[in-house]
């Protein structure tokens, strides 16, 4: 273990608290920005070269980008004149079974490590670069990942429909007919 | 401490972060951005691992973690989006509609 992985280890829990203390949610996006940031710098402790690339290209860049926009859009999430919203402060009982909930889990999962039995590390290192990952990727785990192309499609149909016009949403009980209904009345 | 422990202990407490998060805080963005840190903990566990063992697998299933963390922003982002449309506020609380 290296002097770097203790400075990185305490950066990372110090800007992952950020993102839950802070108030303004621009500002918890913006912590975990850094988070992601350095849990790329971990993976590149760790050997996993392609994978720290790919953390800050798809996690730190397109997801966050993605997040703060939306952010952007609708402000802090609130419009004074219309919300029935109860005041921002949360109340104390709050806080307390969140910590109580958080705390058992680090509880619950640190008496797991404690006993599990320790061994040494492997010498063989993981080549974590992008030739034996796409090596893997390609031959023994085509099928998901080709799975996975499908996953995306139908998040982005999904993502799209959501977005779209109230008239163009699923109403109950009536499905994707609806829609199809709609489109033709516009067609015609 | 060994470097494996460590990095168990390290994303254990990155997680837990997570958890109280998603607990305690009311804003739906904030909510959202709790989970990617807990998922965020389970790739580093994995990677860890990975290290550990010095078998790739476990960083193959890191990058199917991080395509379906990428799907699951786009369609978490428009039904937050969908939620303000509705009730013109993305906390929690004015959320209640199931509530008896």
């Amino acid at each position: 273990m290296t002097i770097w992985m203790l400075i990185f280890g305490v950066l990372t829990l110090l800007s992952g608290a950020g993102v839950v203390l802070l108030k303004n949610p621009l500002h918890s996006a913006l912590s975990l920005i850094m988070t992601l940031l350095f849990v790329a710098a971990h993976y590149a402790l760790l050997g996993a070269d392609f994978l720290a690339a790919i953390q800050v290209m798809v996690y730190a860049g397109a997801i966050m980008v993605l997040v703060v926009f939306v952010i952007m859009l609708l402000g802090d999430g609130e419009e004074p004149s219309l919300a029935t919203s109860k005041k921002e402060e949360i109340g104390f009982f709050s806080w307390a079974f969140a910590i109580i909930s958080g705390a058992s889990i680090f509880g619950i999962l640190a008496y797991a490590i404690l006993k599990s039995p320790s061994q040494a590390a492997s010498l063989k290192i993981a080549d974590g670069s992008a030739a034996s990952l796409g090596q893997s990727l390609y031959t023994e785990h085509i099928f998901p990942f080709e799975i996975t192309s499908l996953l995306i499609l139908s998040a982005i149909i999904g993502a799209v429909l959501l977005g779209s016009e109230r008239k163009y949403q699923l109403k109950p009980g009536r499905g994707l007919k609806a829609i199809r209904d709609k489109f033709s009345q516009e067609q015609s | 401490m060994s470097e494996l422990n460590f990095y168990l202990y390290l994303s254990a407490a990155l997680f837990s972060i997570g958890v109280l998060g998603v607990s305690a805080r009311r804003n739906t963005i904030v909510l959202f951005m709790c989970i990617e840190l807990m998922l965020n903990a389970v790739n580093l566990t994995l990677v860890a691992l990975s290290r550990q063992f010095g078998t790739i697998e476990s960083q193959v299933y890191v990058f199917f973690i991080m395509a379906v963390a990428a799907s699951e922003a786009a369609v978490g982002l428009a039904i937050i989006l969908s939620l303000f449309k509705n009730f013109y506020s993305i906390k929690t609380t004015d959320a209640g509609a199931l509530r008896g």
